[in-house]
């Protein structure tokens, strides 16, 4: 039998046992009566308020600028990486993704999250262009 | 880290699980139902045959078998039995396009034999794999979805500074929402690899049919053919002369010569009864993570003309090979897969427990229509999936031999669930597990209520057969569904600042 099969069925086994054995523990020691609720849920924190507070806008922009550069990352990894055409293709499909989640949290976390957004989307379309352009031209 | 990033982090957060947290539920409880698709095809058709082995010699009668639908057809593949299918299946159609004229054939006799689909199932796989919208928009918006989820990972991870401390509290016997927030990290952090890589493959294989074509085409200089040629290969052209094929037992031995240890699924002749006729052989190595090896050759002369080792020939190309094995757990064995399942369980839960936190935050009262929503979609998904079940043993009539009807059947249960979690906004949950796990017990009363097939008979003549593993498997399930609702709320009636 290869590590191939054996090394994720000993890693996923480690992640189900553990917390089932946390849980297991909180289970012994549980409280012989339970104990009343300490904190009034709705008095906590604004939750609605934290939920909402990314505006519509700024998913928006970032969500578009990050998939863009994701886009044109990938692009560029397929045309410029110092391995063979088939290679570039499949790593820059494999990576796109990765880039994209990333950059959108990247983002989405900036406090001048605008100047970021304008600064990425010019650097892509800059990229875009000299990866294009020799396509076009043959 | 800065306080105010910290901040947005946990915004981002929040933002993707309340946004598409009920979407990324469905996909990732599907997807733990998915798993065992192959597994759950024969219970559908009732196969109470044991697996065995396919017959060379069956295999060369159906090769030669005249197509009836396209006599004329020189592109078809065969699928040889296996397991869970027993019984050759015979494609005909010109590199799929169109629809495929399929053949089924005794895997002794290679005499034909006649199969039904099996519609259930595949709005149960088209469920996870397209949300069931129309191909291929399904398929890239479960990808979008594999990015949220990416994103909720990212976030997630770099918000909880004191991870290792987080992955061994647990506070079940405090307030509800510290309980959920304490579940919400264990089951996260312990589970993290698998998330990770589930994100990741599933984002990959929603998005690579689009993502693939665009990036080769820029490789390759915007050379179109190339580009095809360098991923998929050169396919062979057709001589226009016509010559007598080497016998399969020869191919397959060459096949097997080639790629030692190769378990052929797939052959597939192009050109058949042409001096340039080829055979694909695909199939699997037992024990590796590479998806669908294989071996091109001659099938005049028996040469090697292509070798489909993508594990042997560059890192880019293995890692490419793994994605799909690694996503649907297909390496392995069962074990594999009920780990694979009981882990996507995980990750559903995770949507589940961040929507109850935030609703605990927001709505302890728990009267919000969202919340009804939320326990209609939640709580009606593996509902519906129980009803479809009982429905493909009691519902046979012509209203449902169709893809449609199914389908059709799959979103009324769904949407009665809804209509439930409206009315009993208290305990719909209780109420919806409760019938969740009645509908699977009664599973085989129903096997046996139908004309499919009788769960008595294969339990006596074959127990190890598909149907009677499935069957008792999901009566199983069922039963520890009704324990755990059961006691759920025995729990709740006696303590009252549980909710």
């Amino acid at each position: 039998m290869s590590l191939d099969y054996l090394v994720p069925v000993l890693v996923g086994a480690i992640m189900l046992t553990g917390p089932a054995f946390l849980l297991a523990v909180a289970w012994w020691r549980r409280p012989a009566v339970a104990p009343p609720r300490s904190i009034k849920a709705h008095h906590y924190r604004p939750g609605r308020r934290q939920a909402y507070s990314l505006s519509r806008s700024r998913v928006q922009a970032c969500l578009s600028v990050s998939l863009f550069a994701a886009a044109v990352a990938g692009l560029g990894m397929a045309r410029w990486l110092p391995l063979s055409p088939a290679d570039s293709a499949l790593l820059a499909t494999l990576a796109a993704p990765l880039l994209w989640a990333a950059g959108l949290v990247f983002l989405l976390t900036r406090k001048r999250w605008r100047r970021a957004c304008a600064v990425t989307l010019v650097l892509a379309a800059v990229a875009l262009c000299f990866e294009l352009v020799p396509l076009v031209t043959g | 880290m800065q306080r105010d990033v910290l901040k947005a982090l946990y915004d981002v957060h929040s933002w993707v699980g309340l946004f598409l947290g009920l979407a990324l539920y469905v996909l990732l409880f599907s997807g733990s139902v998915a798993l065992f698709i192959g597994e759950m095809r024969p219970w559908e058709l009732g196969v109470t045959s044991t697996p065995r082995e396919t017959a060379v010699a069956a295999l060369e009668s159906v090769v030669q078998h005249p197509q009836g639908a396209a006599p004329e057809a020189t592109h078809f593949s065969i699928r040889p039995a296996s397991g869970y299918r027993p019984w050759i299946t015979r494609e005909t159609g010109d590199d799929h396009d169109g629809d495929p004229a399929l053949v089924y054939f005794d895997p002794l006799t290679g005499a034909p034999v006649t199969i039904d689909d099996e519609h259930v199932v595949h709005v149960l796989e088209k469920l996870h794999t397209d949300l069931l919208l129309p191909a291929p928009w399904g398929r890239y918006l479960t990808g979008l979805l594999g990015v949220a989820m990416l994103v909720s990972l990212v976030s997630g991870v770099f918000m909880h500074r004191k991870i290792l401390r987080e992955m061994w509290a647990v506070r079940i016997w405090r307030s509800p929402r510290l309980k959920w927030t304490d579940l919400h990290k264990l089951v996260a952090v312990w589970g993290l690899p698998y998330h990770v890589v589930m994100a990741f493959t599933g984002t990959y294989l929603g998005l690579v049919g689009f993502t693939l074509l665009l990036n080769a085409f820029v490789a390759f200089g915007g050379d179109a053919d190339a580009a095809s040629a360098g991923i998929s290969g050169v396919p062979q052209e057709a001589v226009g002369e016509a010559d007598d094929m080497l016998p399969l037992r020869d191919l397959l031995a060459r096949a097997q010569a080639a790629l030692p240890g190769l378990e052929p699924e797939y052959l597939g002749y192009r050109h058949y009864g042409d001096r340039g006729a080829t055979l694909m052989v695909l199939g699997h190595l037992p024990w590796t993570l590479e998806y669908l090896p294989g071996v091109t050759l001659s099938a005049v002369t028996g040469e090697q003309l292509q070798l489909i080792h993508w594990r042997e020939e560059s890192w880019t190309k293995a890692l490419y090979a793994m994605m799909t094995p690694l996503h649907y757990g297909s390496y392995g064995g069962l074990l594999l897969k009920a780990l694979y399942a009981l882990l996507g369980l995980g990750a559903s839960f995770l949507v589940v427990s961040g929507l109850r936190i935030w609703q605990l935050r927001v709505h302890p009262g728990g009267g919000d229509l969202r919340i009804a929503l939320f326990n209609g979609v939640c709580y009606g998904l593996p509902y519906a999936i129980a009803i479809s079940l009982s429905a493909a043993r009691l519902l046979t009539g012509p209203a449902f031999s169709s893809y449609q009807g199914r389908l059709l059947l799959f979103l009324f249960a769904w949407l009665t669930a809804l209509g439930i979690a409206i009315w009993r906004r208290g305990d719909a949950g209780m109420v919806l597990s409760l019938c969740t796990g009645v509908a699977l017990v009664l599973l085989p009363l129903a096997t046996e209520l139908g004309d499919r097939a009788s769960i008595l008979s294969a339990l006596r003549t074959a127990p190890t057969s598909p149907l009677a593993i499935v069957e008792m498997s999901l009566a199983l399930i069922g039963l520890a569904v009704v324990l755990i609702a059961w006691r759920v709320r025995r729990s709740q009636g006696r303590q009252p600042f549980a909710r």
